[in-house]
């Protein structure tokens, strides 16, 4: 069992990537409490010891989407609201963040997970798959899809 | 687009007072988690004050803090534990080893034990035909050799003729063992050799209780043993006329 000290710090350093992923899974303020603490009690109670930070990482970012899914399995669709009424998305700015953001959102659930991993974690397809265990050819198709349908929401073809 | 996304979601961060809630929740689970696991030490050391506890308990049931001796012909030894029940019966000659062997005594209370003792067959047997049944109590104190004398008096020991009482004495427990007789035994062995001074060890040990008896009755009447020696299982064994006399005394006619 993780100490104190041990759990502030992944606080800290992964609070921003749980909201994030509880953004794309559920767009819903108590639940993303829920999956808060649920992920770091998870890790405080993991014995894993982990070989570097990427691996960290990459484990709280299973364990988040693992969460999400459970509780969306639990409650599925009782517990969610529409994305106009989600209170947690950033207020509009300049760069347009919240149409970009609301396209993605808008997307089928499967294809948000990728496009998150890949577009803002930096993770490739191989990485993606380790990660959600799939294969890794179906990682290429669900971010070629996602790119299609993301240039058709919001136009431009720089999506590479 | 590539960078919009990415900004997109840079956007998005955890509000201080959901980490706060979070840090909160996760102290007071650590907190609580602490208190419900004792550490190891204490663990440990909760384990061996078990463990002594066990093995005192153990030791403090299976070890005889008091003895019955019974001593007919037959001379068997009953260890008895704090708890009053019967640990270890020990026969101290061939009639003795072969009553106990013919018995379950072990673990019972002792009155219950000696009950069965006394009722059994065998001891039916001496006691039909003029045995002298001869009981002798040792407790871990005075006290609890009395009130074991009083138990067996209630049970009505001691008020039959051929059935005597006594109260051991704890210095001749080793020496008793030593010499192959019961405690009880012993003790007689000892009044005996106190009136004459030639009985053996030898002798007594193959001198059945109601034997030694007489053969004290008459050293103190300055009768020749053999006189007062009746029939019965309990008048056989001893060869020769050996005199019987106070040791102070003057030779025998």
């Amino acid at each position: 069992m993780r100490d104190e000290q041990e759990a502030c710090r992944a606080i800290e350093r992964y609070a921003d990537t749980v909201k994030r992923l509880c953004i794309i899974h559920l767009k819903n303020g108590p639940d993303t409490e829920d999956i808060f603490q649920n992920v770091f009690l998870k890790y405080v109670l993991s014995s894993i010891v982990f070989e570097s930070e990427e691996h960290e990482k990459a484990w709280v970012i299973r364990v988040t989407i693992n969460e999400c899914k459970d509780l969306l399995k639990s409650f599925f669709r009782s517990r969610t609201v529409p994305l106009e009424e989600a209170p947690d998305l950033p207020a509009q700015d300049p760069a347009g963040g919240r149409e970009v953001l609301g396209a993605v959102l808008s997307l089928p659930q499967r294809y948000r997970d990728v496009i998150y991993l890949h577009y803002y974690e930096g993770y490739s397809a191989v990485e993606i798959g380790k990660l959600l265990s799939k294969n890794v050819n179906s990682i290429y198709t669900l971010l070629h899809r996602a790119k299609a349908l993301l240039r058709e929401d919001l136009g431009g073809d720089e999506l590479e | 687009m590539n960078n919009r996304i990415k900004a997109a979601f840079d956007s998005i961060h955890a509000e201080e007072a959901l980490k706060q809630r979070t840090r909160e929740f996760l102290s007071e689970r650590i907190q609580r988690t602490n208190r419900r696991r004792s550490p190891v030490r204490v663990k440990l050391a909760a384990a061996c004050a078990c463990l002594v506890l066990l093995l005192a308990g153990g030791y403090s049931f299976f070890a005889p803090v008091s003895a019955i001796s019974v001593d007919v012909n037959p001379s068997v030894e009953l260890g008895i534990n704090l708890f009053d029940r019967v640990v270890s019966a020990v026969g101290y000659n061939e009639d003795g080893t072969a009553l106990i062997d013919s018995l379950d005594l072990k673990y019972q209370d002792y009155p219950s034990a000696l009950e069965k003792l006394m009722t059994s067959d065998r001891m039916s047997y001496y006691l039909e035909n003029d045995g002298l049944v001869s009981i002798t109590v040792l407790g871990p104190t005075e006290e609890k050799s009395e009130k074991m004398l009083e138990v067996l008096s209630v049970r009505g020991y001691g008020s039959t003729p051929n059935v005597v009482c006594h109260s051991g004495v704890r210095g001749d427990v080793e020496a008793a063992h030593k010499a192959g007789f019961s405690f009880g035994k012993y003790r007689a062995f000892l009044e005996l050799h106190a009136l004459d001074s030639t009985v053996t060890e030898e002798e007594a040990r193959r001198m059945t209780m109601r034997q030694i008896r007489d053969r004290m009755d008459a050293c103190s009447s300055g009768l020749p043993g053999e006189e007062n020696a009746g029939g019965g299982p309990g008048r056989h064994g001893i060869s020769g006329g050996a005199s019987c006399c106070k040791q102070e005394r003057l030779p025998c006619p």
